[in-house]
């Protein structure tokens, strides 16, 4: 006779079987000893895990939870930051004031990429490639290579308004390092704890 | 436990209110704390991974839809915890000696006795079972989850789930015929 299979056995146990399946193992348990004793193990093995009491804890762990929880400090959404809204209202005045500058670079840039020449190449034409290629059948070698020509002229570049080595300039500089360096800080902090 | 009320603690304590989390960790560390004990058979370290799973509970709150009971989430929590404390530690097995009576139950002395005696045997019992074993167990008996469920806490497979349980169960029972003989 075929015994009950684990599975069997365990959703019998956990009564997860449907009516019929439940139906036929119990003919089965009726007629077969080796399967009833295994159920019958198992069925005192529940009732004893049912039966195991829980045990008093000893010390109210609620302080040193909430001492805990104190700990972690809750962080305030991005904007509410104040390092964060500093950098943003400080980026917006930086930005006002360097409005000037940056207009006047871009009138050069529009200036300059007007003066742009893009290179010229000079590809062979069908008869001078079927020609290179007839002299390196042949191997001669002095004709082996075409290089196509290229020129282009070089535009004056731009030149930014200030002078590069200017006070201002190294102090815009370091404003937007500055501000980089925060802007990178208050990110990172802001990033969330690691949850389970 | 008043349902009601716990949800509203719940509610309360994850829009951040600390005092309505201390009653919440009042009302279930006793609960979490017996799954930690069945897990790692140590009052100390049972009580420390408790702490723990409250902490974490706090932290996640944001995860949690607080319609739902609290209790069987940090009982998973602490599972899980005590699962990865196991795996990083390998305790060797201890059941203190002398832990308190039982609440429940007032049989005379001797009757007692012997039940406590029997009771600790079955929690060593569980504590002798390797780690994935001993999981099943406390999740399907104590914490009444199902094979769904449980597969889904311990991320495995539901075939899986099903044989570690009965393998565990048929472990348990024969050291269970073993104390009774």
């Amino acid at each position: 006779m075929k015994h009950l299979t684990e599975s069997q056995l365990n959703e019998y146990l956990d009564q997860m079987l449907d009516y019929e399946t439940q139906q036929r193992v119990e003919t089965h348990l009726a007629s077969c000893e080796s399967c009833r004793l295994e159920i019958t193990e198992l069925q005192a093995l529940f009732i004893s895990l049912n039966e195991l009491p829980e045990i008093p804890i000893a010390h109210d762990l609620t302080l040193g939870v909430l001492a805990q929880i104190s700990k972690v400090a809750k962080i305030p959404l991005l904007w509410k930051q104040p390092i964060f809204l500093a950098q943003s209202i400080f980026t917006f005045i930086l930005l006002l004031f360097s409005m000037p500058i940056l207009s006047s670079f871009w009138l050069q840039i529009e200036k300059w990429s007007g003066e742009i020449t893009f290179p010229t190449i000079q590809t062979p034409s069908l008869a001078q490639m079927v020609s290179q290629f007839m002299s390196l059948l042949a191997w001669e070698p002095e004709t082996f290579f075409f290089i196509p020509e290229l020129s282009f002229s070089v535009p004056t570049l731009p030149t930014l308004p200030i002078s590069p080595n200017s006070n201002l300039m190294l102090l815009l500089a370091l404003s937007a390092g500055i501000m980089w360096g925060i802007g990178n800080y208050s990110l990172l902090r802001s990033k969330p704890e690691v949850r389970e | 436990m008043n349902i009601a009320k716990d949800r509203s603690l719940t509610k309360l304590a994850a829009q951040g209110d600390q005092n309505a989390f201390g009653e919440l960790v009042q009302l279930h560390q006793s609960a979490v704390f017996n799954v930690a004990y069945r897990m790692l058979g140590n009052r100390q370290d049972a009580e420390d991974i408790t702490q723990e799973a409250f902490l974490r509970a706090y932290k996640a709150f944001n995860k949690f839809d607080t319609d739902r009971p609290l209790r069987p989430w940090v009982k998973k929590i602490v599972t899980n915890l005590c699962l990865n404390r196991i795996k990083a530690h390998r305790p060797t097995l201890s059941l203190e000696n002398g832990l308190p009576p039982p609440k429940e139950r007032k049989p005379g002395p001797e009757a007692q006795s012997t039940k406590r005696e029997e009771d600790r045997q079955i929690r060593a019992a569980i504590l002798s079972l390797t780690p994935r074993y001993r999981a099943v167990i406390e999740l399907r008996h104590f914490q009444d989850l199902s094979y769904e469920e449980i597969a889904k806490t311990l991320s495995k497979p539901l075939s899986t789930v099903k044989s570690d349980l009965f393998r565990a169960r048929k472990m348990l029972a024969e050291k269970l015929q073993e104390i009774k003989r």
